[in-house]
């Protein structure tokens, strides 16, 4: 039995990185309805930004403050550059854009700040604390602690601040919301530099576990199945997906994986949104447009 | 003119796509203060005449090639929408548009925002906004997508009017809605020009209602002003009774009469 809660709680907590990533999507396709392909990439800039800044002698909280900054310069160059010309495209004409974004970013990041494997230290111990008689990652506590913060904060800006409002209001009709005087492009130019932050945090998060390297903007394909599961466009729903794709996959790996020979964490998180795709094609949180009948 | 024009279209054109003409050579002038109608079929170019004064129409990839729009002195071709809002020129969209998955009283809010209002203002606004729509006030914590098309074409206009605006467009605000509300609607649009000195353009398919309640009205066809009038001397004269009334010179006719008279236009 505690076997069984200990690979469950380790799965949930995993589980919350993933959902960190994916609540960097949701914001996007909120505001914009676009799936940005570049949050991957966006997530690694951020994490060899910080890296590097450290690596150059800045104390870690200054090197972190500096990276929001950058990313938040990022968002605004974004909104110019690329959004605001193709205003009004169709949605894979955007999606398109932000797949041509993330190989100029990831570019960009890996010409300025070089490609080998960087590690970076929170100085957070990988050691497992027991709680009762359960063993816990504490690396993985404390990213599931960082997760509940941000969205909690999340929460408060979509809920209570006029910001907040606005952005629901682009989120649910853009052409109503630029019909009252909303300025599309500072919404979008908000989202993007809170989706970089939120990007952000979970590169900082992913590289310390795995080190910040390419594949870290690889963690986008690690999204899509929260996503699928979760609904794009619930952050409550990134974070249901995220812990059902991490609970189930170290469940299945550890009981379902010796009967199929092992390895199965890298396809089980697509197979079981597959099977969700089947049933709730919306997402366990996504929108169904409200329709009057 | 005595009275001063608060809003002034000079001969635009306007095309989507780079290609489709959408209008061609609209003129037209309102007096602050007055309601006025465009009337037409649809594709005449009643809501492109309107969303080329909002400046939406460059949201949807329509452009404005030549002539020019001023409200209350500001250029409107070289305004983005979201300072002409401030302005006080706000538009309500056809089929209404309100954020579905907000809740009435955050509809109203958000469409403050633009004026930066204080709590108190935002207050005050809202009040406001329920004293004219006693319907909306009622319902102020259903989210919008639930309510009533009736409520909702009312909550469009509440959004629009709670920015202050001194012009609003309102663009088929009958379509959809049974006769009682599509009056009920009407007259408080009369009620916020008589008592707010509000000024409306108003685009319509409905000839008959808007023609009650305009002072004056464009008819327009294929993207050009076919004629204009003071509506109370538009609603008496034959071609207009017959082709946007559906009413004979000679009066009302039959469904009969009128079903043969309709086939003989499509033959032509």
């Amino acid at each position: 039995m505690n076997f069984f809660l200990e690979t469950l709680i380790g799965g949930l907590l995993a589980g919350t990185m993933y959902s960190l990533v994916a609540i960097g999507f949701v914001l996007i396709y909120k505001a914009s309805g676009v799936f940005n392909f570049a949050q991957g990439a966006m997530l690694l800039f951020a994490a060899l930004n910080c890296v590097s800044l450290q690596e150059a002698g800045l104390p870690f909280p200054a090197a972190v403050l500096a990276s929001v900054s950058i990313m938040i310069v990022l968002a605004l160059a974004i909104e110019r550059a690329v959004l605001r010309p193709l205003v009004g495209r169709s949605q894979i004409t955007l999606f398109m854009a932000t797949l041509g974004l993330s190989f100029i970013i990831e570019g960009l990041a890996q010409g300025l700040m070089g490609a080998e494997v960087r590690a970076l230290d929170l100085g957070i111990e990988d050691v497992p604390i027991t709680i009762g008689d359960i063993m816990v990652s504490q690396f993985d506590l404390f990213a599931a602690a960082t997760a509940g913060i941000l969205v909690l904060v999340l929460a408060l800006l979509f809920n209570k601040t006029r910001i907040g409002v606005s952005l629901r209001a682009v989120a649910d009709d853009t052409r109503a919301a630029l019909s009252i005087g909303i300025n599309l492009n500072r919404i979008w130019q908000i989202v993007w530099a809170v989706a970089g932050i939120v990007g952000l945090v979970a590169g900082l998060l992913w590289g310390a576990r795995q080190g910040v390297q390419f594949a870290l903007s690889l963690v986008v394909l690690k999204a899509l199945p929260v996503l699928i599961i979760g609904g794009f466009t619930s952050i409550g729903g990134a974070i249901a997906g995220g812990l059902i794709v991490g609970a189930a996959e170290n469940l299945a790996e550890v009981y379902a994986g010796p009967l199929l020979g092992g390895g199965i964490t890298p396809w089980f998180a697509y197979f079981l949104a597959l099977a969700f795709l089947y049933v709730r094609p919306a997402g366990l949180f996504g929108e169904r447009a409200i329709e009057r009948v | 003119m005595t009275t001063s024009s608060i809003l002034r279209v000079d001969n635009i054109h306007v095309i989507y796509d780079q290609v489709i003409l959408g209008a061609r050579g609209i003129s037209l002038e309102l007096p602050e203060g007055r309601i006025h109608a465009l009337l037409g079929a649809n594709g005449a170019g009643k809501t492109t005449t309107l969303k080329a004064i909002s400046g939406l129409i460059r949201a949807e990839r329509g452009e404005v090639t030549c002539g020019s729009i001023h409200f209350a002195g500001h250029d409107v071709l070289k305004s983005d929408p979201a300072a002409l809002v401030s302005q006080g020129l706000v538009q309500v969209l056809e089929g209404r548009h309100c954020f579905a998955e907000l809740d009435v009283d955050e509809n109203l809010r958000v469409g403050a925002f633009v004026r930066t209002p204080s709590r108190a203002d935002l207050r005050r606004g809202l009040e406001r906004i329920y004293t004219y729509f006693p319907r909306l006030a009622e319902r102020r914590r259903s989210r919008a997508g639930y309510l009533s098309g009736g409520e909702q074409q009312m909550l469009a206009i509440g959004r629009a009017l709670i920015a202050s605006p001194r012009l609003v467009l309102l663009d088929e605000p009958s379509m959809g809605l049974a006769p009682q509300i599509v009056i009920e609607i009407f007259e408080i649009v009369r009620r916020l020009n008589h008592e707010e000195g509000v000024s409306f353009l108003l685009a319509e398919q409905n000839a008959a209602i808007a023609l009650r309640y305009s002072d004056h009205a464009h008819i327009l066809e294929n993207g050009r002003i076919a004629g204009s009038g003071p509506s109370a001397e538009l609603a008496e004269r034959d071609d207009v009774r017959a082709s946007y009334l559906g009413i004979g010179a000679e009066g009302r006719r039959s469904f009969r009469e009128a079903r043969h008279y309709h086939s003989r236009r499509r033959e032509h």
